[in-house]
Protein backbone atom coordinates (compact mmCIF):
# COMPACT_ATOMS: atom_id res chain seq x y z
CA UNK A 1 0.00 0.00 0.00
CA UNK A 2 1.41 3.08 -1.25
CA UNK A 3 1.93 5.95 1.65
CA UNK A 4 -1.27 8.08 1.56
CA UNK A 5 -0.73 11.04 4.78
CA UNK A 6 1.84 12.88 5.09
CA UNK A 7 2.47 15.36 8.47
CA UNK A 8 5.37 17.21 9.38
CA UNK A 9 6.57 20.79 9.73
CA UNK A 10 5.35 21.94 6.20
CA UNK A 11 1.93 20.74 7.23
CA UNK A 12 -0.81 17.87 5.65
CA UNK A 13 -0.65 16.23 2.13
CA UNK A 14 -3.31 13.40 1.55
CA UNK A 15 -2.39 11.45 -1.80
CA UNK A 16 -5.01 9.81 -4.16
CA UNK A 17 -5.28 5.88 -3.80
CA UNK A 18 -2.25 4.08 -5.29
CA UNK A 19 -0.29 7.76 -5.12
CA UNK A 20 2.52 7.66 -3.29
CA UNK A 21 2.40 11.19 -0.66
CA UNK A 22 5.88 11.24 -0.54
CA UNK A 23 6.70 11.75 -4.20
CA UNK A 24 2.86 12.49 -5.72
CA UNK A 25 3.02 15.35 -7.94
CA UNK A 26 -0.05 18.17 -7.40
CA UNK A 27 -2.51 16.89 -9.57
CA UNK A 28 -2.24 13.43 -7.54
CA UNK A 29 -3.04 15.30 -4.25
CA UNK A 30 -6.42 15.58 -2.65
CA UNK A 31 -5.39 17.34 -0.05
CA UNK A 32 -2.49 19.83 0.34
CA UNK A 33 -2.23 22.42 3.15
CA UNK A 34 0.17 24.74 1.46
CA UNK A 35 -3.22 25.77 -0.68
CA UNK A 36 -4.72 29.17 -0.07
CA UNK A 37 -8.26 27.53 -0.62
CA UNK A 38 -9.81 24.28 -1.27
CA UNK A 39 -13.12 23.14 -2.05
CA UNK A 40 -14.92 23.85 1.23
CA UNK A 41 -18.96 23.54 0.52
CA UNK A 42 -20.33 26.47 2.20
CA UNK A 43 -24.09 26.01 0.97
CA UNK A 44 -26.30 24.30 -1.87
CA UNK A 45 -29.21 23.14 -3.72
CA UNK A 46 -30.65 19.93 -4.89
CA UNK A 47 -33.02 19.39 -7.66
CA UNK A 48 -34.26 22.57 -7.47
CA UNK A 49 -36.91 23.58 -10.37
CA UNK A 50 -35.99 27.18 -10.89
CA UNK A 51 -37.90 28.38 -13.56
CA UNK A 52 -36.66 31.76 -13.90
CA UNK A 53 -36.84 32.59 -10.28
CA UNK A 54 -33.25 32.88 -8.27
CA UNK A 55 -32.25 30.86 -5.76
CA UNK A 56 -30.97 32.72 -2.11
CA UNK A 57 -27.98 30.11 -0.64
CA UNK A 58 -28.01 31.95 2.75
CA UNK A 59 -31.31 31.07 4.08
CA UNK A 60 -31.09 27.68 5.46
CA UNK A 61 -29.74 27.80 9.08
CA UNK A 62 -29.59 31.86 8.05
CA UNK A 63 -25.95 31.61 7.18
CA UNK A 64 -23.61 34.68 7.29
CA UNK A 65 -22.49 36.49 3.85
CA UNK A 66 -19.37 35.62 2.75
CA UNK A 67 -17.92 39.12 1.82
CA UNK A 68 -17.48 37.77 -1.45
CA UNK A 69 -18.81 36.31 -5.12
CA UNK A 70 -18.20 32.80 -4.61
CA UNK A 71 -17.40 29.34 -6.98
CA UNK A 72 -20.76 27.80 -7.80
CA UNK A 73 -20.58 24.51 -9.62
CA UNK A 74 -24.18 24.09 -11.24
CA UNK A 75 -25.88 21.70 -13.22
CA UNK A 76 -29.45 21.54 -14.90
CA UNK A 77 -31.33 19.83 -16.83
CA UNK A 78 -31.21 21.77 -20.13
CA UNK A 79 -28.35 22.48 -22.12
CA UNK A 80 -26.75 23.91 -25.08
CA UNK A 81 -26.34 26.76 -27.33
CA UNK A 82 -28.03 29.37 -29.88
CA UNK A 83 -27.22 30.95 -32.76
CA UNK A 84 -29.34 34.06 -34.07
CA UNK A 85 -29.79 36.67 -36.78
CA UNK A 86 -28.78 34.38 -39.16
CA UNK A 87 -25.88 33.50 -37.84
CA UNK A 88 -24.01 36.32 -37.02
CA UNK A 89 -23.87 35.57 -33.42
CA UNK A 90 -23.56 32.79 -31.24
CA UNK A 91 -24.21 31.97 -27.74
CA UNK A 92 -21.95 29.13 -26.37
CA UNK A 93 -24.02 27.96 -23.41
CA UNK A 94 -27.79 28.57 -22.74
CA UNK A 95 -27.37 27.53 -19.38
CA UNK A 96 -26.54 30.82 -18.21
CA UNK A 97 -25.99 32.46 -14.50
CA UNK A 98 -25.57 35.67 -12.87
CA UNK A 99 -23.75 35.03 -9.20
CA UNK A 100 -24.40 37.33 -6.12
CA UNK A 101 -22.40 36.92 -2.69
CA UNK A 102 -26.01 35.15 -1.83
CA UNK A 103 -28.01 34.11 -5.02
CA UNK A 104 -27.76 32.07 -8.13
CA UNK A 105 -29.80 33.67 -10.60
CA UNK A 106 -30.59 32.28 -14.17
CA UNK A 107 -30.52 34.68 -17.09
CA UNK A 108 -29.99 35.14 -21.11
CA UNK A 109 -27.38 36.58 -22.37
CA UNK A 110 -28.21 38.85 -25.74
CA UNK A 111 -25.58 40.32 -26.98
CA UNK A 112 -26.64 42.03 -30.09
CA UNK A 113 -23.94 42.15 -32.40
CA UNK A 114 -23.97 45.08 -34.62
CA UNK A 115 -24.58 44.76 -38.31
CA UNK A 116 -21.95 47.62 -39.62
CA UNK A 117 -19.72 49.74 -36.64
CA UNK A 118 -17.81 47.44 -34.94
CA UNK A 119 -18.97 47.32 -31.28
CA UNK A 120 -19.83 50.86 -31.21
CA UNK A 121 -22.87 49.23 -32.20
CA UNK A 122 -23.68 47.32 -29.36
CA UNK A 123 -25.24 49.25 -27.26
CA UNK A 124 -28.01 47.19 -27.05
CA UNK A 125 -26.30 44.22 -25.31
CA UNK A 126 -27.72 43.31 -21.76
CA UNK A 127 -28.16 39.94 -19.79
CA UNK A 128 -31.98 39.72 -18.27
CA UNK A 129 -32.69 38.12 -15.18
CA UNK A 130 -34.24 34.53 -16.48
CA UNK A 131 -34.27 32.52 -19.74
CA UNK A 132 -36.52 34.25 -22.47
CA UNK A 133 -34.48 33.11 -25.71
CA UNK A 134 -36.68 33.92 -28.72
CA UNK A 135 -37.44 30.51 -30.76
CA UNK A 136 -36.35 28.12 -27.54
CA UNK A 137 -39.55 27.19 -25.42
CA UNK A 138 -39.73 27.67 -21.85
CA UNK A 139 -39.47 23.45 -21.27
CA UNK A 140 -36.20 23.70 -23.17
CA UNK A 141 -34.10 26.42 -21.33
CA UNK A 142 -35.86 26.89 -18.08
CA UNK A 143 -33.58 26.33 -14.97
CA UNK A 144 -34.83 23.10 -13.81
CA UNK A 145 -33.58 20.11 -11.76
CA UNK A 146 -30.90 22.15 -10.85
CA UNK A 147 -28.29 20.73 -8.47
CA UNK A 148 -25.43 23.49 -7.31
CA UNK A 149 -22.65 23.87 -4.48
CA UNK A 150 -21.53 26.89 -3.31
CA UNK A 151 -17.41 26.74 -3.01
CA UNK A 152 -15.65 28.74 -0.29
CA UNK A 153 -13.75 30.38 -3.66
CA UNK A 154 -14.08 33.83 -4.34
CA UNK A 155 -14.81 33.55 -7.84
CA UNK A 156 -15.16 37.41 -9.60
CA UNK A 157 -13.48 40.55 -10.28
CA UNK A 158 -12.31 42.40 -7.29
CA UNK A 159 -12.04 39.20 -5.55
CA UNK A 160 -8.95 37.49 -7.07
CA UNK A 161 -6.78 39.29 -5.14
CA UNK A 162 -4.51 38.63 -2.27
CA UNK A 163 -6.77 39.59 0.36
CA UNK A 164 -9.04 36.88 -0.10
CA UNK A 165 -5.95 34.76 -1.52
CA UNK A 166 -3.57 35.78 0.67
CA UNK B 1 6.34 30.14 11.46
CA UNK B 2 2.59 30.54 12.30
CA UNK B 3 0.54 27.30 13.61
CA UNK B 4 -1.29 25.76 10.77
CA UNK B 5 -2.79 23.01 12.00
CA UNK B 6 -4.74 21.86 15.41
CA UNK B 7 -6.57 19.07 16.40
CA UNK B 8 -8.22 20.58 19.83
CA UNK B 9 -10.44 23.01 20.46
CA UNK B 10 -11.23 25.91 18.38
CA UNK B 11 -14.05 28.27 18.90
CA UNK B 12 -15.44 25.50 21.73
CA UNK B 13 -15.43 22.72 19.66
CA UNK B 14 -13.29 20.01 18.97
CA UNK B 15 -11.98 18.99 15.65
CA UNK B 16 -9.33 19.31 13.11
CA UNK B 17 -8.27 22.67 11.77
CA UNK B 18 -5.81 23.70 9.03
CA UNK B 19 -5.09 27.17 8.22
CA UNK B 20 -3.68 28.66 4.90
CA UNK B 21 0.29 29.72 5.04
CA UNK B 22 0.74 32.08 6.94
CA UNK B 23 -2.20 32.12 9.09
CA UNK B 24 -2.25 31.20 13.01
CA UNK B 25 -4.84 28.78 12.75
CA UNK B 26 -5.59 29.34 16.57
CA UNK B 27 -6.60 33.08 15.89
CA UNK B 28 -7.89 33.29 12.37
CA UNK B 29 -11.05 34.05 10.93
CA UNK B 30 -13.15 30.73 9.32
CA UNK B 31 -13.03 32.10 5.81
CA UNK B 32 -8.96 31.91 6.73
CA UNK B 33 -9.07 28.05 7.04
CA UNK B 34 -8.50 25.87 4.46
CA UNK B 35 -10.03 22.62 6.25
CA UNK B 36 -12.08 22.63 9.32
CA UNK B 37 -15.24 20.85 10.67
CA UNK B 38 -18.22 21.98 11.94
CA UNK B 39 -17.94 24.37 14.83
CA UNK B 40 -21.38 25.09 15.38
CA UNK B 41 -21.25 28.64 14.01
CA UNK B 42 -23.30 29.97 10.83
CA UNK B 43 -20.46 29.02 8.56
CA UNK B 44 -20.89 25.38 8.91
CA UNK B 45 -18.96 23.47 6.41
CA UNK B 46 -20.91 21.04 4.44
CA UNK B 47 -18.64 18.70 2.78
CA UNK B 48 -15.19 18.98 0.64
CA UNK B 49 -16.12 19.42 -2.88
CA UNK B 50 -14.32 16.11 -4.70
CA UNK B 51 -15.20 14.76 -7.86
CA UNK B 52 -15.44 11.04 -8.99
CA UNK B 53 -13.75 9.54 -12.83
CA UNK B 54 -16.56 7.31 -14.51
CA UNK B 55 -14.93 4.46 -15.51
CA UNK B 56 -18.49 3.13 -17.09
CA UNK B 57 -19.21 2.58 -20.69
CA UNK B 58 -17.67 5.62 -22.49
CA UNK B 59 -18.61 8.45 -20.25
CA UNK B 60 -15.16 9.93 -19.47
CA UNK B 61 -14.93 9.61 -23.44
CA UNK B 62 -16.74 11.27 -25.81
CA UNK B 63 -20.59 10.05 -26.59
CA UNK B 64 -21.51 10.76 -29.96
CA UNK B 65 -25.50 11.79 -30.09
CA UNK B 66 -28.03 11.88 -32.90
CA UNK B 67 -30.41 14.19 -33.91
CA UNK B 68 -34.07 13.61 -31.69
CA UNK B 69 -31.84 10.54 -29.93
CA UNK B 70 -31.78 9.32 -26.38
CA UNK B 71 -28.50 7.98 -25.14
CA UNK B 72 -27.52 6.52 -21.67
CA UNK B 73 -24.63 6.56 -20.52
CA UNK B 74 -23.55 3.79 -18.02
CA UNK B 75 -21.58 5.14 -14.89
CA UNK B 76 -20.33 2.80 -12.15
CA UNK B 77 -22.33 3.23 -8.60
CA UNK B 78 -20.10 4.77 -6.26
CA UNK B 79 -22.70 4.01 -3.54
CA UNK B 80 -23.88 7.67 -3.28
CA UNK B 81 -26.43 7.60 -1.06
CA UNK B 82 -28.13 10.96 -1.95
CA UNK B 83 -27.38 10.24 -5.89
CA UNK B 84 -25.75 11.72 -9.08
CA UNK B 85 -25.17 15.04 -10.13
CA UNK B 86 -23.97 14.90 -14.04
CA UNK B 87 -22.01 17.91 -15.53
CA UNK B 88 -22.17 17.52 -19.41
CA UNK B 89 -20.31 19.54 -22.12
CA UNK B 90 -20.47 19.50 -25.87
CA UNK B 91 -20.05 19.91 -29.28
CA UNK B 92 -21.54 20.04 -32.74
CA UNK B 93 -20.29 17.25 -34.49
CA UNK B 94 -22.03 17.23 -37.51
CA UNK B 95 -25.29 18.29 -39.64
CA UNK B 96 -26.99 22.16 -39.66
CA UNK B 97 -25.79 24.16 -37.16
CA UNK B 98 -26.92 27.54 -38.16
CA UNK B 99 -30.08 29.17 -38.71
CA UNK B 100 -31.99 32.20 -37.78
CA UNK B 101 -32.60 32.09 -34.08
CA UNK B 102 -32.71 28.51 -33.48
CA UNK B 103 -30.87 26.44 -31.23
CA UNK B 104 -27.84 24.74 -32.79
CA UNK B 105 -27.26 22.43 -30.10
CA UNK B 106 -29.87 21.42 -27.47
CA UNK B 107 -29.42 18.71 -25.22
CA UNK B 108 -31.41 17.78 -21.66
CA UNK B 109 -29.75 15.71 -19.05
CA UNK B 110 -32.66 13.55 -17.96
CA UNK B 111 -33.12 10.21 -15.52
CA UNK B 112 -29.79 10.21 -13.42
CA UNK B 113 -29.61 7.15 -10.93
CA UNK B 114 -26.43 6.05 -9.39
CA UNK B 115 -26.16 3.58 -12.70
CA UNK B 116 -26.82 6.05 -15.66
CA UNK B 117 -27.56 9.39 -17.16
CA UNK B 118 -29.54 10.05 -20.55
CA UNK B 119 -29.02 13.22 -22.36
CA UNK B 120 -31.32 13.85 -25.15
CA UNK B 121 -30.14 15.46 -28.72
CA UNK B 122 -33.49 17.82 -28.74
CA UNK B 123 -32.89 18.92 -32.43
CA UNK B 124 -34.40 17.89 -35.74
CA UNK B 125 -31.12 17.80 -37.53
CA UNK B 126 -26.92 17.37 -36.76
CA UNK B 127 -25.69 15.11 -33.93
CA UNK B 128 -23.02 16.76 -31.17
CA UNK B 129 -20.83 14.83 -28.74
CA UNK B 130 -20.31 14.96 -24.89
CA UNK B 131 -18.23 14.64 -22.36
CA UNK B 132 -19.53 13.51 -18.78
CA UNK B 133 -18.21 14.03 -14.97
CA UNK B 134 -20.49 13.44 -11.99
CA UNK B 135 -20.24 14.39 -8.03
CA UNK B 136 -22.25 13.63 -5.32
CA UNK B 137 -25.20 15.02 -3.97
CA UNK B 138 -24.54 16.50 -0.79
CA UNK B 139 -27.85 16.35 0.91
CA UNK B 140 -31.44 14.84 0.02
CA UNK B 141 -32.70 18.51 1.13
CA UNK B 142 -33.53 21.36 -1.10
CA UNK B 143 -31.43 23.45 -0.03
CA UNK B 144 -28.34 23.44 2.69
Amino acid sequence: MANRVLIDSNGIKVSKPGQNVLTATNQNLIFDSSKVRTGQIYAGGTNLNLGDSSSNFLTTSSKANLGYIPLVCISEKNNGNKTFNSGTGWISDISSWEFTSSTIQPVSFEPDPPNSGGTSGMDSAHINDGRNYTSISSANEDATNVNYVVLRIPCAYGYMTSTYFG
Amino acid sequence: MANRVLIGTRNSQEGIYVSRPGKNVLTCTDDELIFKMDDGASGTIKGLYQLQPITGTASTATTSISAGATATISISNFSWTNGVVPYALGSVGSGSTGGSNSASMGFTIGTVSTSSISITNNLSSGSFSLTLAASPVMFAGALF
